[in-house]
């Protein structure tokens, strides 16, 4: 629509935080484990400035339609406006094929962002589930069932999506999101399983054992919740990985497909010019890289906070 | 010390034998019956197609295909390639050193760069040095590999041609040059890619690097060292570098899948004739059986490359030495 | 008296001597040609890929090369190449072949007429399978009149007897070919380093990397200029451009326009335009890819194709994509084969209204409102494939994606490297497909692309089967009168263009991109490299890889 028009994602991220900020502020002043992490979050300048640009950037993503100034698969004018530098009209240029850029990047936004919000939610789901089991049970099951897992993590990660992506030909996104999810789970598994064992020994959960409660109310009532804050941890850093993963994906070719946009498959539409079409490469990869970082940045921010072990500077 | 090798080398193997049997199933699942494709397909000679179809045991029920598959992977033979018109061994055995020579130099300059900037950090914790390294690293740790790749190429190949866009070695004049001068040809050509798989690896290592250093850091004796008045230096390189070295042997193991990844990518990107390119052509080809190979190869190098780390890190580390007795 | 004789021999032989001279003075020098696929094999009777073609076209020979007008009727365009001479018979329904005395395979045995009968067997032999086979179905057999002499027995006259037999078959060598079994020439390693008789040989072929083929000092018309040629074989066509503007290469035999812009920033590199032959068009298989007994659910209506053909606006595509280095495909020919004929074919013209309406009148609507049309449970939604290879062809097939939206229509794109593309096309598993040909220098041989007979034992792989069509062509090609040729042609032109098998889409200007030292000869417009042995790079321009020579390379 119009350069006001993104103010409102802008609001809405600056908004989002300086609620959310508030709320740990009280959260924080109750106490408690939660209570201190939160207060140590606030405080992370760093760590806020990024949640605001993520925010920013889902905003804008669950915006696109009012944002993008044109559909991003309309191709304007296959003669006149193909391969334009970025000029006010067309804020980050034209593609070859003359499609602007510019909407393409936030409808693309709405692509990378939520197939690496489901993609990882497969991960965590399943890795949960495994690493819960594996600890929880523990003895030669847990052997082996890690073993399997070491196993399958010496496999790079891109090898195995790529050989899927090969045997299978051309998959939907749901499937894409799927393939993503179930190759990733591994490490989050790994980690579920070193807190399932540490909590199994708290003093809490002899007891309720003593007392007679069974596995599955153990699992749930009193192991899943020390884990959570792993979990937590793991899915943002997680996120940041995907995105790269499903950008180098599509940019191979075999992610997601034209003419829908994502962030990565954008930049492969420059490979036949990369000097003379920069703005098609330069845009998305920036738009990649700031987002990627700012998950990283909450991601160790809430690890820092949460790890009871931090070093606080002298 | 002996017992403790013998049962890593088994682990490493029992791993390798899993990896193949996901590969194996992974191709039993996919549409279209790509495994008889890769063996019946009329791209291949028929001498060879025949031979083929009985070593795999293309018309056996799928647990006989599956120890024989498990049989000749160990033996090496990893079916025909139809896109290279010869053995899939063959194709790989010209491609693998390719890589090794791209992943071993950058293996070397991040390990290099990533612990001198993890010392660096960990020395003037809080400084500008500290938080602009700290920003840098996160930086190339976000950016995809691809990314840095073109923008790489974009730069010192095409604005300012310093180097080389692709490839190896110059096309012909390579032949023809004396030692010296490919010697100079091939780290001309070496530099671009090597140099982004530094930089993106040397991020890695230093994220894991921090927390590594952080933790010994913070260790008792650390803190004796510093209460006994020794210089910040010496307590630096003597006592947290030292014992920060072994979880850093650790840290090339655990890099290993990135590498390997990472030069997927990069091949691509600088036509690097290694084992990225091939994959990703085989891909393109529709060529299973040298996909499937590389991704089976691929698990071996990582397990190779842990199992070394292991080894090293219990030659290094005397407190294992110990549970001998 | 003695002393003017002595006198002329000296000059004659002055003459003679700077001649030679010229020859041998400025030849030398290396040329590398950017190719952005590798090829597929290079023998002659196998390979269809481009690159292959070049490096087997140069190794080998034919009987005779037509010369650059394109004069294939009668054997007046022709220029001598094996055959040094030729006679016809009285009844006209032989032609002797007299090959050149000197002739010798790159192996030293020397070239016989046994070697051309053996040729003619092979490429008409099913077994083998070669694609020529249809074109040489009017020559009943060659026999061998002594060692050099071969005789060429035809079934009819035609105006394209000598066309057929000295264009259209490459001179094998019985000894080294003979020990390979017919059915194994794609996949026999003997063949991967080939025996020919032509002024360059066989060097090397390192798959992925590079081909090479180093000057035949023997050959019996003389050595060539150049010492040697190489091919660098790129992964895709950018890779390979990009190789040319570093100066890693000498010569691309395609400039796409963006290529064009970047040309003009490097003085040392110049532009060949060159005539072409080529046409590109978006192929539609009229067979069920599953079913190749019953005809193509979408595609097996003349209406649906008509209406997808309205569909697209090929003016502005071919804009897009090949700026001012293309015109709009007039049919299944390029506009060389109109021989000056300015009268219009048929065309289906850019009407998307036209086109929603004829849809809808055959019954494709759009019933559930998701934009894309069905009829009968099915949704007009199909694959449309297109080889990595070709930046030209992906281009378009993106740029077609969005028309046919725009109609209702569903695309989705396949774009897959070369060989992988050959094979799903001779496998006829596709629904659409972005396809090129490069024709001869005759319109006749359309019949090897369009004829029923190629549906089952040629390149017709759309099967697209229509007797009149056929009809048409061959009274044109039987047709001694060049006029009344003409005429057949042209109606057979309507017929097919009328029945829409394809969507007529580009016809390419060739523009090569060459480093200027090396100056070219003419270039023919279907195969830029018939000359080659006269190109040469003059001494005073020669850069270091020029002054490798004729050693070989070190060993590795």
């Amino acid at each position: 629509m119009t350069l006001a028009s993104w103010l409102v994602p802008l609001a809405v991220a600056i908004v989002a935080t300086a609620a959310i900020s508030r709320a740990w502020a009280s959260a924080g002043t109750n106490g408690g484990p939660w209570g201190t992490a939160f207060n140590r979050l606030r405080r992370n300048r760093g760590g806020m400035l990024a949640l605001g640009f993520i925010l920013f950037v889902a905003a804008v993503a669950l915006l696109a339609r009012l944002l993008a100034p044109f559909d991003p698969n309309h191709q304007l004018d296959i003669v006149a406006l193909a391969s334009r530098p970025p000029s006010l009209a067309y804020p980050f240029g034209t593609d070859i094929y003359s499609r602007d850029v510019l909407s393409r990047v936030v409808y693309g936004a709405r692509i990378s962002l939520s197939i690496a919000l489901l993609a990882v939610a497969v991960s965590i789901t399943v890795g949960t589930t495994y690493g819960a089991i594996a600890g929880y049970i523990g003895g030669r099951t847990d052997a082996i069932m890690m073993r399997v897992i070491d196993a399958l993590l010496s496999i790079p990660r891109i090898l195995i999506l790529l050989a899927i992506l090969a045997l299978w030909g051309r998959v939907s996104l749901g499937a894409l999101v799927l393939i993503l999810g179930l190759t990733g789970w591994f490490g989050t598994s790994r980690l579920v399983r070193a807190q399932v064992l540490a909590l199994k020994a708290e003093d809490m959960v002899l007891a309720a054992h003593a007392l007679g409660a069974r596995g599955r109310r153990i699992l749930l009532r009193h192991i899943l919740p020390g884990v959570t804050s792993t979990i937590v941890v793991a899915a943002t850093l997680g996120i940041g990985n995907v995105i790269t993963l499903e950008a180098g994906l599509s940019f191979l070719g075999v992610g997601v497909r034209q003419p829908t946009a994502s962030w990565g498959n954008i930049i492969s539409d420059a490979s036949a010019n990369y000097a003379g079409l920069w703005w098609i490469s330069l845009f998305p990869g920036l738009a990649i890289v700031l987002t990627v970082m700012a998950f990283n940045i909450v991601g160790d921010a809430l690890r820092d906070a949460l790890d009871p072990r931090e070093i606080q500077p002298a | 010390m002996r017992a403790l090798v013998a049962r890593r080398l088994l682990q490493a193997v029992v791993i390798v034998a899993i990896s193949a049997t996901a590969t194996f199933l992974l191709v039993q699942l996919a549409p279209g019956d790509p495994f008889s494709n890769m063996i019946d397909n009329p791209r291949i000679p028929p001498e060879v197609r025949e031979r083929w179809r009985a070593r795999w045991g293309l018309d056996r029920p799928m647990h006989e295909q599956y120890v024989l598959y498990l049989r000749n992977v160990a033996r090496g033979d990893l079916g025909w390639s139809f896109s290279q018109s010869r053995p899939v061994i063959d194709a790989i055995a010209e491609a693998v050193p390719r890589t090794l020579l791209l992943m071993g130099v950058g293996l070397l300059g991040a390990f290099v760069l990533g612990v001198a900037t993890g010392v660096v950090r960990a020395g003037r914790r809080g400084s500008v040095a500290d938080r602009a390294l700290g920003a840098g690293t996160l930086f190339f740790y976000s950016m995809p590999e691809f990314w840095l790749a073109i923008m790489a190429m974009l730069v010192f190949a095409y604005w300012l041609p310093i180097f080389p866009t692709s490839g190896m070695t110059t096309p012909v004049l390579y032949d023809y040059m004396s030692i010296a001068g490919k010697l100079g040809d091939r780290l001309a050509h070496l530099v671009l890619p090597t140099a982004t798989l530094v930089l993106l690896t040397a991020a890695i290592i230093a994220r894991y690097q921090r927390a590594a250093l952080l933790d010994v850091a913070t260790q008792d004796f650390v803190r004796t060292a510093r209460a006994k008045g020794l210089p910040e230096r010496a307590v630096l390189w003597r006592h947290i570098l030292r014992n920060a070295l072994l979880p850093v042997i650790t840290l090339l193991g655990l890099s290993l899948p990135h590498l390997v990844g990472g030069t997927v990518f990069i091949e691509q990107v600088f036509a690097w004739p290694g084992m990225g390119r091939l994959v990703v052509g085989a891909i393109a080809a529709r060529d299973h059986a040298l996909v499937m190979a590389i991704v089976v190869l691929g698990s071996v190098l990582v397990t190779l490359g842990s199992l070394l780390a292991d080894l090293l890190y219990m030659a290094a580390d005397p407190r294992l030495r110990e549970h001998e007795r | 008296m003695l002393s003017r004789a002595l006198l002329a021999l000296v000059l004659c032989a002055f003459v003679a001597c700077r001649a030679g001279d010229r020859r041998s003075g400025d030849a030398g020098g290396t040329m590398i040609i950017s190719v952005g696929a590798e090829p597929d094999a290079l023998l002659p009777i196998t390979t269809t890929s481009t690159a292959g073609n070049q490096v087997a076209d140069i190794i080998f020979e034919r009987l005779a090369e037509p010369g650059d007008e394109m004069n294939t009727r009668g054997d007046g365009g022709f220029v001598p190449e094996l055959a040094d001479s030729w006679t016809w018979s009285p009844d006209s329904l032989s032609i002797a072949f007299k090959i050149h005395p000197n002739a010798k395979w790159h192996d030293g045995k020397p070239v016989t007429a046994r070697d051309v009968a053996f040729s003619f067997d092979i490429h008409k032999d099913p077994e083998v399978g070669s694609s020529v086979a249809p074109l040489l179905s009017r020559i009943d057999s060659v026999t061998v009149r002594d060692s050099l002499t071969a005789v060429v027995w035809y079934k009819q006259r035609y105006p394209e007897q000598f066309l057929d037999a000295a264009f259209q078959v490459r001179i094998h060598p019985e000894h080294w070919l003979g020990q390979v079994k017919r059915s194994e020439y794609t996949t026999s390693p003997v063949v991967r380093s080939p025996v020919g008789s032509g002024r360059f040989k066989f060097a090397r072929w390192e798959p992925g990397s590079v081909v090479e083929v180093v000057a035949n000092t023997d050959h019996y018309r003389g050595r060539p200029s150049l010492d040697r040629i190489l091919w660098s074989i790129a992964p895709d066509f950018n890779t390979s451009a990009a190789r040319f503007f570093t100066g890693e290469t000498d010569f691309i035999e395609y400039l796409r326009p963006e290529n064009i812009e970047q040309l003009k920033k490097h003085p040392d590199l110049s532009m060949a335009r060159y005539g072409s032959l080529d046409y590109g068009f978006v192929w539609f298989n009229l067979r069920d890819p599953r079913n190749s007994a019953r005809p193509h659910p979408i595609f097996g209506d003349p209406g649906v194709r008509r209406a997808l053909s309205m569909a697209v606006d090929r003016e502005k595509a071919v804009r897009n994509v090949l700026g001012d280095l293309g015109f709009v495909a007039v049919g299944p020919l390029p506009r060389a084969h109109l021989f000056g004929d300015t009268t219009a074919l048929p065309s289906i013209g850019y009407d998307p209204e036209g086109a929603k309406r004829l849809l809808d009148s055959l019954g494709w609507r759009d019933t559930n409102n998701d934009g894309i049309r069905e009829k009968g449970g099915r949704q007009l939604r199909f694959s449309l494939a297109a080889p990595t290879s070709s930046q030209t062809r992906m281009q378009f097939s993106v740029l077609l994606q969005a028309m046919l939206r725009a109609v209702g229509a569903r695309v989705e794109l396949d774009h897959m490297e070369i060989r992988a593309f050959q094979e799903l096309l001779a496998r006829k598993r596709w629904d659409a497909a972005m396809q090129a040909w490069r024709t001869d220098p005759t319109p006749s041989s359309i019949i090897q692309t369009w004829g029923m007979a190629a549906v089952k034992d040629g390149v017709n792989f759309g099967s697209y089967e229509n007797p009149v069509f056929d009809a048409y062509v061959d009274s044109a090609a039987s047709s001694m009168d060049a006029q009344r040729a003409n005429q057949h042609y042209r109606r057979a032109y309507e017929t097919i263009i009328n029945d829409a098998p394809a969507i007529w889409l580009y016809e390419p200007v060739n523009a090569a991109g060459h480093h200027r030292r090396i100056k070219v000869a003419t270039m023919r417009p279907d195969a830029w490299w018939t000359r080659i042995h006269e190109w040469h790079i003059p001494r005073n321009e020669r850069i270091p890889r020029d002054n490798i020579g004729l050693r070989p390379a070190a060993a590795q």
